[in-house]
C-alpha cells in the first residue's frame, strides 16, 4: 500500500511535469519554428512582465517577432488545448461511470451531434447573428444544451425505471435526428465556404483560438472539473451499480443527474470553442486506468493531466504536418490516438469493462 | 437491533408480487425465508433493503420507520449482500470490501486506522485476505460471494440481509459462511434456498408462497412433511440428526 501510493504520487508528478513540459515545447512548433530556448525565454519576460504588472509597477510588454507569436498566437492555443483536452477527459471519465459503460465517452447524451448543428445554423443559416463573431459558439453550445436536455427527459420519463441503456439509446437516436438535420442544411446550402467551414468545425480545429476565449472554458474546468475531483467516492460506488449503491447509503439516481447536467455543460463550453474533437474523453479514461485501476481518486487528476497532454500534442501535429494549411484535429486524434490505443490494448492487461 | 416488517406489499409495474408479509427478526436473531423459485423472497428483501420502494406497509429498525431515514443512515444499521453483482469495471478484492465504509465517510475523508482494522478483520474471517491483490472480475463465484460478504461485515452494521448467500460456494464455504453469520452476533435475515442449511442455522423461518407468507416457525415446527408438500410439491422425510437437528430428505412428487 505504502509503496502504491509512492508510485501513485511519482506517476502524477511525471505527468504533471510532462505537461508544463509539452506547453513550453510545443509552442515552438508551427509555421515559423522557434527552439525551446527563445520560448521559454518569452514566456519568462512575459510572466514577469505580468508579475510588475500585478505589483502595479509600470512595465513594458516585451516586444519582438518571437514574443509575439509566442505570446499572442500559440500561447492561447496551447493553454486552450490543455484545458479542451483536460474537459473532455474528465467528461469522459464521468460518463463512464454514470453509464457504467466502457464504450460512454462525453459526447454520449447527444452533445457532439446537437452542437454541430447549431453551429451549422449558424454558419449556414446565419442564425444567431445577434451574436456577432460568437454566434457559432453560442449556436454550438445551446445546440449542446438542447441536445441533452432532450436525451435526459426521453431517459427519465416514458414508462418503466430509467436505465443506463436507455440513455444511451435515447443519446443515439438524438444523435441521429440532429445528423440528419445537420446534413439537411448542408444539402440545401449554396454555401460553399460555409459548408467547409462546418465540416472543419465537425472535426474540431484550436487554429482560432484566442486569448478573450480562454476564461469560459477555464472557469468551466476548474468549476466543474474541481468537482468532480472531490466525487471520487460516489463514482466509485457507481460503478458498482444502482443496486449496490443504495446498500452502501448514496442516491445515485438524485447524483447522477447532478453528474450528467455538469458535464454536459462542461462538454457543451470545450465544444462550442474548438468544435467536436473526438476520441478524447473516451480513451483518455481508459489508457489511464491501465495505469493507476478505476478507483477514482487516482484515475481522475491523472485523466485531467494527460487529456491535457494528448490534446498539445495533437494540436501541435494538425499545424505543421502540412505546410500553410491545417489539418483538423479531430483528424489527428484518430490518427495519432487510435494505433496507441490498440497498442496498449494488445500490451497491457486491462478488461475494459468487459468480463 | 430489531428488524420489523409490517404488513409489506411490492408492486412491480402494477402487478402485486409481494402483499401483506409482515415479520419480525429480534435482535442477534437469525431468521430464515425459503420458498419456491418466483414466491417473492427476492422482492421482500430489495424493498427491505430500500432498492424497492414498498407501495404499502412499513419496515422498522428497532420502531423506527426506515423510510424516515435518509439511505446514508439506513447504510449504517443495515448491510445487504444480494444476488446479482454486475460490474463493468474492476476493483481490487481490498478496495471492494474498503468500499463497505462508504457509509460513514464524509466526502474528502481518507480511510483511517480504523477503517483499515475493519477491512482487515473482515478479510480475515472471509479468507480472502490472500486475494487481496487481486481483481474482483478474476475471482470464481464462490470467491466474489465471500468478497461481497466481506464487504457487508466492514459496514459493521447491526442488521445483515442476506440474499440466497450459499449460491455458488461448495460446502465447506457453505458452512463456513453460515457458521460466520451466526457467530457474528447481529440480526440477520437471509433468503436461503438450502433447506438443509436453513434448518442448521436459522433460529425461525418463514415461509413465502405466490408473494404471502405460508406459515412460520422454528424449523423443526415448520418443515414437516405435509407442509413442504404444499409449499413445494414434494414429498419429504424428515428425520432427527445426530446434533438434535433436522434432516431432510425430497422425493418427487408420486414417486
Amino acid at each position: 500500500m505504502k509503496k502504491n501510493r509512492l508510485s501513485y504520487g511519482l506517476f502524477l508528478a511525471l505527468l504533471a511535469a510532462a505537461l508544463l513540459a509539452s506547453l513550453v515545447l510545443s509552442m515552438g512548433f508551427g509555421a515559423v519554428s522557434l527552439p525551446a530556448g527563445e520560448v521559454a525565454a518569452a514566456v519568462r519576460d512575459w510572466l514577469i512582465y505580468l508579475w510588475d504588472r500585478l505589483l502595479g509597477h509600470s512595465a513594458q510588454l516585451p516586444g519582438g517577432a518571437t514574443a509575439t507569436i509566442v505570446i499572442s498566437i500559440r500561447l492561447p492555443r496551447v493553454l486552450m488545448a490543455a484545458l479542451v483536452g483536460a474537459g473532455l477527459a474528465i467528461s469522459g471519465v464521468v460518463m463512464q461511470a454514470i453509464v457504467r459503460n466502457p464504450l460512454a465517452n462525453p459526447y454520449v447524451l447527444g452533445i457532439s451531434s446537437g452542437a454541430t448543428l447549431g453551429a451549422s445554423a449558424a454558419i449556414l443559416a446565419g442564425a444567431f447573428r445577434l451574436f456577432g463573431n460568437y454566434g457559432t459558439a453560442f449556436g454550438a453550445f445551446l445546440g449542446a444544451l438542447a441536445a441533452s436536455a432532450f436525451v435526459f427527459t426521453v431517459a427519465f420519463s416514458g414508462k418503466g425505471s430509467s436505465s443506463t441503456v436507455k440513455l444511451l439509446l435515447a443519446g443515439m437516436a438524438v444523435n441521429a435526428i440532429c445528423t440528419s438535420f445537420t446534413n439537411f442544411l448542408i444539402y440545401t446550402a449554396e454555401d460553399a465556404d460555409g459548408i467547409r467551414s462546418v465540416n472543419f468545425w465537425t472535426q474540431g480545429s484550436l487554429a482560432s483560438t484566442t486569448w478573450d476565449m480562454l476564461p469560459l472554458p477555464f472557469a468551466g474546468l476548474l468549476l466543474v472539473g474541481g468537482f468532480f475531483l472531490t466525487q471520487f467516492r460516489p463514482l466509485d460506488v457507481m460503478l458498482l451499480g444502482q443496486d449496490s449503491a443504495v446498500t452502501l447509503g448514496m442516491d445515485v439516481v438524485r447524483l447522477r443527474k447532478l453528474y450528467m447536467i455538469l458535464s454536459a455543460c462542461l462538454t457543451g463550453i470545450m465544444v462550442s470553442m474548438v468544435g467536436t474533437i473526438g476520441f478524447v474523453g473516451l480513451i483518455i479514461p481508459h489508457v489511464i486506468r491501465m495505469f493507476t485501476g478505476s478507483e477514482h481518486r487516482r484515475l481522475m487528476p491523472a485523466a485531467v493531466l494527460a487529456g491535457g497532454i494528448f490534446l498539445v500534442w495533437c494540436d501541435v501535429f494538425a499545424r505543421i504536418y502540412l505546410t500553410n494549411v491545417e489539418l483538423p484535429i479531430g483528424v489527428v486524434t484518430g490518427i495519432i490516438g487510435g494505433p496507441f490505443f490498440i497498442y496498449l490494448m494488445l500490451t497491457k492487461q486491462y478488461g475494459f469493462g468487459g468480463e | 437491533m430489531e428488524l420489523c416488517v409490517q404488513d409489506l406489499a411490492v408492486s412491480i409495474r402494477n402487478t402485486p408480487i409481494v402483499q401483506g408479509v409482515s415479520l419480525h427478526a429480534g435482535s442477534q436473531e437469525v431468521i430464515g425465508i425459503i420458498g419456491p423459485n418466483g414466491s417473492g423472497k427476492s422482492t421482500l428483501l430489495k424493498a427491505v433493503y430500500r432498492v424497492l420502494k414498498p407501495s404499502g406497509g412499513a419496515v422498522l429498525l428497532d420502531g423506527k420507520a426506515l423510510s424516515s431515514m435518509s439511505l446514508r443512515e439506513s447504510a449504517q444499521s443495515l448491510g445487504v449482500m444480494a444476488q446479482t453483482n454486475e460490474f463493468s469495471f474492476d476493483f481490487s478484492v481490498e478496495k471492494m470490501v474498503r468500499m463497505g465504509r462508504t457509509p460513514y465517510k464524509g466526502l474528502l475523508e481518507r480511510d483511517n486506522a480504523e477503517d483499515d482494522r475493519l477491512v482487515a478483520e473482515a478479510m480475515e474471517r472471509t479468507g480472502i485476505t490472500a486475494l487481496r491483490e487481486r481483481s474482483f472480475s478474476t475471482l470464481s463465484g464462490g470467491e466474489k460471494q465471500r468478497v461481497l460478504i466481506a464487504r457487508a461485515l466492514a459496514q459493521q452494521t447491526e442488521v445483515l440481509i442476506l440474499d440466497e448467500p450459499t449460491n455458488h460456494l461448495d460446502i465447506q464455504y457453505q458452512l463456513q459462511l453460515m457458521e460466520l453469520v451466526k457467530s457474528c452476533g447481529r440480526t440477520v435475515v437471509a433468503a436461503i434456498h438450502d433447506l438443509n442449511l436453513a434448518a442448521a442455522y436459522c433460529d425461525r423461518l418463514y415461509a413465502m408462497k405466490g408473494g404471502r407468507i405460508a406459515g412460520s416457525g422454528t424449523p423443526r415446527e415448520l418443515l414437516t412433511p405435509s407442509f413442504l408438500r404444499e409449499l413445494y410439491q414434494v414429498e419429504a422425510e424428515v428425520s432427527d440428526g445426530a446434533d438434535g437437528g433436522i434432516r431432510i430428505f425430497f422425493r418427487a412428487a408420486g414417486k
